[in-house]
């Protein structure tokens, strides 16, 4: 493959995920826009997400293909253990576990089958950051 | 075993269903209650007045309903309703239940979601076979 097509497949990457994020934010605040909680855990889980997927990205080795749906998994529980404890206020909501863990879902399907490389890890990192930012905004504004 | 894009699609079309069916439950019509209300609690969340938790104790069984719901009732009503009624008998005028605004929210989101994520897949397989 051409150093061309190559960067072009990284450009997608880059791409997916930050258009899978934003569309699904936008559609959140679009359609449950008073309630920008929900918003804010779905993003935070998108985010948060992709930064687990930052260090897999920037190793060698062939196309994500499973180690998505593993990554995904973990970060649900992980996502799980945070609502029923530190961001457990009222109660355990499962609407916010849903809402996160569904972000977490497409996550993973923006990098599934993607090719490992520096920029796209370099851009899971930084949008992961940009998300978890925006996510905090949105669930406590 | 089957793919992963399968998996993660079922996982999120599983994730959408679980929000859409809570937050359908909250409105009360899928239980059948028969009893004295006992005890109404609100708990404050992030956002006061806007994202409370309502949880109502009818019977001994303590459920989580939306905010119209628990606010027609008072502790010492005795209600009834059978389950997919969408009309609980009180002490005072039936109360008609009905969908939130999350709920209807929920309705139309959460397959907009799964179809993005769905269409990601499809974009995914394509470009990666190029």
């Amino acid at each position: 493959m051409s150093k061309t097509a190559t960067l072009r497949q990284h450009v997608v990457t880059v791409l997916r995920m930050a258009a899978l994020g934003g569309i699904g934010v936008l559609v959140f605040v679009a359609l449950l826009g008073e309630r920008s909680d929900y918003a804010g855990h779905f993003i935070a889980g998108y985010g948060g997400t992709l930064g687990l997927f930052a260090l897999p990205l920037a190793m060698l080795g062939a196309p994500l293909r499973r180690e998505p749906l593993v990554l995904v998994i973990a970060a649900i529980a992980i996502g799980a253990g945070l609502e029923a404890t530190i961001f457990r206020l009222a109660q355990f909501d499962p609407v916010d576990f849903f809402n996160q863990s569904l972000g977490a879902a497409l996550a993973g399907i923006a990098v599934l089958g993607r090719p490992r490389a520096v920029l796209p890890a370099a851009a899971a990192f930084v949008l992961a950051l940009a998300f978890l930012s925006l996510g905090a905004r949105l669930a406590f504004a | 075993m089957r793919s992963p894009r399968a998996h993660l699609l079922i996982l999120a079309v599983l994730l959408a269903a679980g929000n859409v069916a809570w937050t359908f439950m909250r409105s009360g019509v899928p239980f059948a209650l028969e009893g004295t209300v006992e005890r109404i609690e609100v708990r404050r969340e992030k956002h006061p007045g806007l994202d409370d938790v309502h949880l109502v104790t009818i019977g001994g069984r303590t459920l989580q309903l939306d905010a119209d719901v628990a606010g027609a009732l008072h502790e010492g009503d005795h209600v009834s309703k059978q389950a997919w009624s969408w009309r609980l008998s009180t002490p005072r005028e039936p109360v008609r239940l009905g969908l939130s605004n999350d709920a209807r929210g929920m309705l139309v989101t959460m397959p907009l979601l799964v179809l993005l994520g769905w269409m990601a897949l499809r974009w995914g397989a394509r470009s990666s076979a190029q």
